[in-house]
């Protein structure tokens, strides 16, 4: 290292008076943001210690959610800037403990350190050039581009050159300490520059303005959005370790008093944890499907209207803990109208670079308006009161939950009339009622017969797994469906459960568990991919076809199941599967119907569900049929193609329906 | 201001009915019972009184077996303030509205908001022969009721428009529909519901003169199952407009 000799050390006092009050200034502030989180709910968030080691290591570390499509360029310019942050503030330490002390940190004179730092510091050049290219010119649509960030990228750019001149000056001066490695780019490129008699005035005045800036970032750190450089490390580490699609439970609710959040104090540590950590990116909004389709909903917005309000109430929250609080913003601006427009989809969770948890927000505020304030919108209501009366949304009659299953000849068994079936075919709501989707569980049927597998319905006996109720916010309806349904699968010792509607699935696997109900839960979809692979399912050829697939969100990004359901249509001879790029497997656009929305009107902008038809027709890929595995996605597609008119270009199917189409007897 | 709601449990619009054995009656065992929908709106309407109007108190009653508790408990849910049942089985119309004329007597609402007909025997006998026992004004088929001095202007609608009638209190109307969707109980609701006492006594508690006109059931059946549509397809237009007319007369007999 360079370092600053004889003639720096009286100002040692200095420079330990500045640091004191720059890494004073961020600890004070931090201390505060730290006092205002704790003003949220207890939730624990230990539960699985080293996955959440591994995903330091993967996702602070490795930068792994930066590098994502459509991201790969401003995500690689990112990891620079970071990982340069982390290996100069190294540099950064020595060089104040040995302006202080006078003593080194260990191994700072090694080459490949000095190599290290001088590389990084122009990456981190080059990274910081890109990046204020961008916002000048090529601003993101949906980013939020404020003073705040050029502060931040000025500042970083300042320390990079103060660093290479204080070095190549150094270097011209002769103050490489003995024993150390020149540093190589300013040895190289800088050092020629300063003679020695200016670089005797041009290594002070650098030095010193690095160090003044080192100190002042850290100062001006906790007032910025560039926080999350220290909160991104706690908000990975406590990030929600149980599954995706699975919601939190609200224990004990009869005796409970409040539910849901309508105030920042009804909100988890970790996620006002979660407002702090937004960098404002907006990747999540890029990648939302309601405010792609004009509605009100913008999830950062969602975050970041937590954090201010949580900055603006902390104090007088401190003072007094039962002071007056506000909902959040976007409720009195917009009303809730944003909290309806979610369909849960995951979009934004799953761009999200600092793992921030959207949806569990937005739930806990749906929570407090359903089960408060009984201000679900109208058809929300009707269709709530139609699964507590009926069993199913639709409010068709709780008795003929099965006559899909008798009509036709199908003579599907029920668990009474089979008790030893080995799997409980859960057919869902969907497939039970709708006249399309009926088709789709002929199929699976078919499907499962051609396979030898036994199996047997709940008809009658089987209710709404809860899941639509759930993402409205009754949590209360959630729980006694879902009660109702674990009492009848323990009634006929029901151990393994095929679901053919990813909803029901996705419940049933990740969210019955918390009420006690462990089964062996598998996506019918999951199945047939098994079933082929081991054999015993022979699938024929037939009218060769391009087939587009439907990613369902409660398969892919809530589940991860995006291979299986693509290595089915790939088994199919004369399938020749489409991807729908760029809007596919874990960037899957939904289709509209999730979180509830299947059961709310839709008037506000485009209809998700056309939007989704026009990502597949500008493809122009001679799809002639665009497969899901998912009724509801099925629902939204043909409706889609129905109203733009395309329904004999393209049909929507299940990907059940191509495989019985095929079956070889 | 206080407003009563005479109530009936109905099976919910969601069961399949089906004929009883007898053929008098139909199936109750296992199906889902709920407040008849009309009443329901005329509970919404109360309910958007007391919400302009905190000081409304909102009651809610019904005449009918020990099973109708739970739709008391689900009005007191959605928000109403007092619930009490007179229990009866297979009480007559007219025993009903007397039944419920004691009540009134008791309660001493100043109005009082009856659906316009229950949705499984559609008579809409019960609010009109209230009001007539009672000697109040009534009004059929309302959708908005206003508070005015003295009084309430009760909106119906007619082709194209609406009617406005002024009443003075206490007053009797039936309930068409109510301005919003009839509300989902929040949860608190239900919990609090779920504790609070409904008083119950008997009809014949009540000194009521069951006697007078009343009918008979004779039989009941199912409509009749609906065939398949037919599709005409063969020839051109003018032959399958000659098909459809033959149709029409030969088979459906409607022309």
């Amino acid at each position: 290292m360079i370092a600053p000799t004889g003639a720096f050390v009286p100002w040692g006092a200095v420079l330990l008076v500045l640091a004191a009050l720059g890494f004073g200034a961020f600890f004070w502030r931090a201390w505060r943001l730290y006092q205002y989180m704790r003003l949220g709910r207890d939730e624990a968030r230990i539960d699985h210690p080293w996955r959440r080691v591994r995903d330091e290591l993967v996702v602070y570390l490795g930068q792994r959610k930066l590098l994502k499509r459509p991201y790969y360029i401003r995500g690689l310019a990112h990891a620079f800037i970071f990982w340069g942050f982390l290996v100069i503030t190294i540099g950064t330490v020595d060089l104040l403990l040995n302006g202080i002390l006078g003593f080194h940190v260990p191994g700072t004179g090694s080459g490949l350190f000095a190599w290290t730092i001088d590389i990084f510091a122009v990456l981190v050049l080059a990274s910081i050039a890109i990046a204020l290219v961008r916002r000048l010119f090529f601003p993101p649509p949906r980013m939020h581009v404020a003073l705040d960030g050029y502060v931040i990228l000025g500042m970083i750019a300042l320390l990079m050159l103060t660093l290479l001149v204080f070095e190549g000056a150094g270097l011209s001066a002769g103050l490489l300490e003995k024993g150390y490695t020149s540093p190589p780019i300013a040895n190289a490129i800088l050092k020629s520059i300063f003679s020695r008699n200016v670089a005797g005035v041009v290594f002070p005045v650098a030095w010193w303005t690095h160090v003044v800036t080192v100190l002042a970032f850290a100062a001006y750190l906790p007032q910025s959005k560039h926080l999350h450089i220290v909160t991104t490390l706690p908000n990975v580490f406590f990030r929600k370790q149980t599954p995706r699609g699975q919601l939190s439970l609200i224990e004990d609710i009869e005796n409970k008093e409040t539910f849901g959040a309508a105030s920042i104090r009804d909100l988890s540590w970790k996620q006002l944890l979660d407002s702090y950590t937004c960098t404002e990116c907006g990747r999540c909004s890029d990648n939302c499907p309601a405010l792609a389709t004009g509605k009100p909903l913008d999830p950062q917005k969602i975050v970041l209207d937590i954090r201010d309000q949580l900055l603006a109430e902390g104090p007088g929250l401190l003072k007094d803990a039962k002071a007056e609080t506000k909902p959040p913003a976007h409720w009195v601006e917009s009303k809730p109208e944003e909290l309806w427009a979610c369909t849960t989809c995951a979009a934004c969770v799953e761009a999200c670079p600092v793992t921030i948890e959207h949806i569990d927000k937005i739930v806990d505020m749906r929570r407090h308006l359903t089960l408060m304030e009984g201000s679900a919108p109208p058809e929300a209501q009707r269709a709530m009161t139609n699964i507590e009366r009926a069993g199913n949304p639709w409010g068709e009659p709780r008795e003929t939950r099965g006559d899909w299953a008798s009509r036709n000849d199908l003579g599907v068994p029920t668990f009474a009339e089979k008790p030893d079936a080995e799997y409980l075919y859960f057919v869902g709501c969907a497939a039970s009622f709708d006249r399309r989707n009926q088709k789709v569980a002929r199929a699976l049927v078919q499907v499962l017969r051609a396979a030898g597998v036994s199996f047997a319905i709940l008809a009658s006996e089987e209710t709404c797994n809860g899941d639509p109720a759930r993402r409205i916010g009754n949590e209360y309806l959630w729980q006694t469906q879902a009660q109702q349904n674990i009492e009848t699968f323990k009634k006929y010792g029901v151990r393994k459960v095929i679901a053919s509607c990813p909803h029901c699935f996705n419940t049933i696997a990740n969210e019955y568990p918390q009420l006690g109900g462990n089964y062996e839960v598998i996506h019918a979809l999951q199945l047939v991919d098994r079933l082929i692979a081991d054999g015993k399912l022979k699938v024929g050829r037939g009218m060769a076809e391009a087939v587009a697939y439907h990613d369902p969100c409660y398969l892919g990004r809530h589940n991860g199941i995006y291979d299986e359901p693509r290595a089915v249509m790939d088994a199919i001879p004369g399938v020749q599967r489409v991807e729908i790029e760029p809007h596919n497997r874990e960037r899957g656009f939904c289709c509209g119907a999730g979180g509830g929305r299947m059961w709310m009107e839709e008037k506000v902008g485009q209809r998700v569900n056309h939007r989704r038809i026009e990502q597949l027709l500008v493809l122009n890929s001679g799809a002639t049929k665009v497969a899901s595995g998912c009724p509801f996605c099925l629902i939204m597609l043909e409706e889609g193609v129905g109203a733009k008119g395309v329904q004999d270009v393209i049909k929507p199917v299940d990907v059940l329906e191509l495989v019985a189409g095929r079956l070889e007897s | 201001m206080k407003i009563l709601i005479p109530l009936k449990q109905v099976p919910d619009s969601t069961v399949r009915v089906k004929v009883a054995p007898d053929g008098k009656s139909v199936v109750t065992e296992g199906i889902t019972w709920s407040i008849s929908p009309y009443d329901e709106y005329a509970i919404e309407m109360a309910l958007e009184r007391k919400d302009a109007d905190p000081s409304t108190v909102v009651a809610v009653v019904t005449v009918g077996p020990a099973r109708s508790r739970d739709a008391l408990r689900q009005a007191l849910a959605m928000g109403c303030d007092e619930a009490s049942l007179v229990t009866a089985d297979n009480a007559a119309p007219l025993a009903v509205a007397r039944a419920l004329a004691k009540v009134v007597d008791e309660a001493k609402p100043d109005l009082v908001l009856c659906g316009k007909q229950a949705s499984d025997d559609d008579q809409g006998f019960v609010g009109p022969a209230l009001a007539e026992i009672l000697g109040w004004p009534h009004v059929a088929t309302i959708t908005k009721v206003v508070p005015t001095d003295g009084g309430v202007e009760l909106w119906r609608e007619v082709e194209g428009g609406h009617e406005v009638w002024k009443a003075p209190l206490p007053a009797l109307a039936t309930v068409h529909k109510s301005e919003k969707e009839p509300r989902y109980p929040s949860l608190p609701g239900i919990m609090k519901a779920k504790k609070k006492e409904i008083p119950e006594r008997a009809l014949s508690a009540l000194g009521v003169d069951a006697t007078g006109p009343t009918w008979t059931v004779l039989s009941m059946e199912p409509p009749p199952v609906r065939g398949g549509g037919k599709i005409l397809k063969d020839g051109d237009a003018k032959q399958i407009a000659q098909q459809l007319a033959t149709a029409l007369r030969d088979e459906a007999k409607v022309l």
